[in-house]
């Protein structure tokens, strides 16, 4: 099968700006009369853009769509998806007068809202993209008659730096190559989804703005990842420490790590060895476990991962918290017949 | 016979053994071509082979003054009186050659490796592991206007471009100077030759090792090939061997092991993405005219965080597969 944001392909580009909110209220949006021509080169560019943040291996979240009154994005998105150059123009100046009615908090940014109608995935399935870019500046360097020289420029957006961009998208669940449009499917990035501090700012994109609600079985997918990585880990062919090393990880990705989402592929790149990656990935797709972020929430599996549990042969078990584990349980050598273990603990008494 | 008669006789026969020396490099040479081409040819025979007749005084030494009952028939048992030498590229060339020596119908052949053992008292010492043979006409040949009758004999050496660079300068040293009760310098002989036979064996398994890697790129890109005909039939593809080698060898140590199968299944789900996008890249991007291009997109899929780290080329062209894949480079979220 494949991927979501494979295949990508725009069909209308257009921008129009959001701006604060001042003190004496909202301020209307700045709206672009005409689609926007793109060269082919700069098409390409952001099309890698969108589908190094969407893409499989990537911390996009697949999200529900809860808002779908006449005034909500996925409604405006329908229409869109279909539209024709001058429908475009207006309807997406819609979504504009939207983000500026929601636009309440002054701590939250302006910006561009890129709009795209494109088609993604290799069924060719209609989508609309709307990405919120904020502003960066940066210089230019020009070279002309011998002498090179620099120029600042204040309004950059889209550059590689995702930390400045939130993108939304509504994709058709079963591909039509043209009429009406059917119910639609989400998908957002926004790297503010992840930091469990700043919860506000996300909420006003996703769920304010777009309409959308994080899916409803955070636990269970959180629970799948602990089991099927675990699994990962015993099948894996290096040495038993190294084993403990990596439950350890886990435990720590799931339990310590700041952040409120989980990736398999992040949990890869932190604490995989290089080679071990693509087994990972094939094997959690294999278990067809989401290859772009989901929510984390351990309220399932908070007992197993408060305490670890190490089994040896000859039916010795040995069980510690999981917090600290490393310096409370240390395996010192090992032997085809023996296991050195030191246990930082005095031996107190013995279960009957 | 006395030496006068002997040498009557050698002078007669001179031109008769000549055409026999003559005959039996065509014979070869016809058949090495015939198996190997011209390029193998090259590549095996290293120097033009060569005929020599012996020199009287030393074909007279050896009948009359060395001979210590070796050669009952002073002139018949004699089998060197002409020989040719071939100087092939490495030790593997020699059976090969031999192979063909001992297969050809035109003579009989008996291996002599020991031929020359009377020169020296201890000629292990400096022997190496050549081949002689002896070839004896098996029918009455005529060759440019000269009739070789049966039994005419010719002795063939086959060296190695090593052997024979050893045996020449060795050559050279051995006979300027009396050394034969030179321990110390024996010594050096014999570790000039064990170099030598050690070089021999490196560069052969360099060869082989080398010719291992080939076949497996060749395995590869034929594979490729294919699959590519079947599944993206209205692309064109450059016929660019080395590009498509030197591709496909930079990524042979993550291709994975089910790769035969997986790589049509992987063109056949993705065919309508590849033809797309490829066509359109070919027009700007040289890496995307060759066939190994579809590797390098099916190993995005399988072995997307191992193949930064072997893509030979701009990174800027790996991100372009990925996003056309609708896959996130690895490292993207750091």
């Amino acid at each position: 099968v494949s991927n979501l944001f494979s295949n990508l392909q725009f069909k209308k580009i257009i921008l129009h700006n959001v701006h604060r909110p001042s003190a004496t209220g909202v301020v209307p949006p700045t709206l672009s009369s005409e689609i926007t021509n793109l060269a082919s080169n700069g098409r390409e560019k952001l099309q890698e853009r969108i589908s190094t943040v969407l893409g499989s291996g990537s911390s996009s979240l697949a999200m529900e769509v809860s808002d779908i009154t006449p005034e909500s994005c996925h409604e405006h998105a329908k229409v869109l998806i279909q539209a024709n150059d001058t429908t475009f123009v207006t309807q997406s100046a819609a979504i504009a007068h939207l983000h500026t009615r929601i636009h309440t908090n002054k701590g939250w940014p302006a910006g561009t809202l890129v709009i795209i109608s494109a088609t993604t995935s290799t069924d060719n399935k209609r989508c609309l993209i709307i990405i919120k870019a904020e502003q960066q500046a940066g210089f230019t360097e020009k070279e002309s008659k011998g002498k090179i020289t620099m120029e600042y420029i204040e309004n950059l957006i889209l550059t590689p730096q995702s930390k400045l961009y939130k993108i939304g998208v509504f994709y058709e669940e079963t591909a039509k190559p043209s009429g009406t449009v059917g119910k639609l499917k989400a998908h957002v990035f926004d790297s503010n989804i992840k930091a469990q501090d700043d919860r506000s700012a996300a909420r006003y994109f996703y769920s304010n703005f777009l309409g959308l609600k994080i899916p409803e079985n955070p636990e269970q997918r959180t629970r799948d990842f602990y089991e099927y990585t675990t699994e990962f880990i015993t099948t894996l062919d290096v040495k038993p420490e190294k084993k403990l090393d990596l439950q350890q990880a886990l435990h720590t990705y799931l339990k310590a790590d700041n952040s409120h989402t989980i990736e398999s592929t992040e949990f890869a790149e932190k604490y995989l060895a290089k080679d071990q990656r693509d087994d990972f990935s094939s094997y959690m797709e294999d278990k067809k476990f989401p290859d772009i972020a989901v929510i984390k929430d351990t309220k399932l599996i908070n007992r197993s991962l408060a305490r670890r549990k190490l089994n040896f042969s000859g039916s010795v078990k040995i069980t510690a918290p999981a917090e600290g584990f490393s310096e409370l349980v240390k395996i010192m050598e090992t032997s085809d017949e023996h296991t050195t273990v030191q246990i930082k603990g005095l031996l107190l008494s013995q279960d009957i | 016979m006395n030496e006068e008669e002997y040498l009557d006789r050698f002078r007669n026969e001179t031109p008769m053994l000549e055409a026999w020396g003559q005959f039996i490099i065509e014979k070869i040479d016809e058949s090495l071509s015939q198996s190997l081409g011209e390029k193998g040819y090259k590549s095996c025979v290293k120097i033009p082979p060569s005929i020599r007749v012996k020199e009287a005084p030393s074909l007279i030494t050896k009948a009359f003054v060395l001979n210590r009952g070796w050669f009952p028939d002073k002139y018949n048992d004699i089998t060197d009186k002409v020989g040719v030498r071939y100087v092939v590229g490495l030790t593997d060339h020699i059976s090969f050659l031999a192979n063909i020596i001992t297969e050809s119908h035109y003579w009989g052949s008996t291996s002599s490796k020991e031929f020359d053992e009377w020169r020296n008292s201890d000629p292990r010492l400096f022997d190496y592991q050549s081949a002689h043979f002896i070839l004896s006409a098996v029918y009455e040949t005529i060759h440019n206007g000269i009739t070789i009758p049966i039994g005419t004999k010719c002795e063939v050496q086959i060296r190695t471009l090593l052997q024979h660079a050893y045996a020449e300068l060795s050559h050279d040293t051995l006979y300027k100077t009396n050394i034969k009760r030179r321990p110390e310098i024996h010594r050096l002989f014999a570790k000039s030759m064990a170099l030598m036979e050690a070089t021999d064996d490196m560069l052969s398994q360099a060869k082989s090792n080398s010719n291992k890697t080939l076949a497996k790129v060749e395995d590869v890109k034929q594979r490729i090939i294919s699959v590519n005909r079947q599944f993206l039939p209205s692309l064109t593809f450059e016929d660019r061997p080395r590009e498509n080698d030197f591709l496909i060898d930079s990524l042979a140590n993550i291709l994975p092991s089910g790769f035969n199968e997986q790589l049509p299944a992987f063109l056949k789900d993705t065919a309508v993405i590849l033809n797309e996008k490829i066509s359109k890249r070919q027009k700007t991007e040289i890496n995307f005219q060759i066939d190994a291009i579809t590797l390098v997109y099916f190993l995005a899929k399988k072995k997307r965080h191992s193949l930064p780290d072997e893509w030979p080329f701009d990174v800027n062209v790996l991100n372009m597969i990925y996003s056309d894949l609708g896959i996130t480079p690895p490292g993207s979220s750091e």
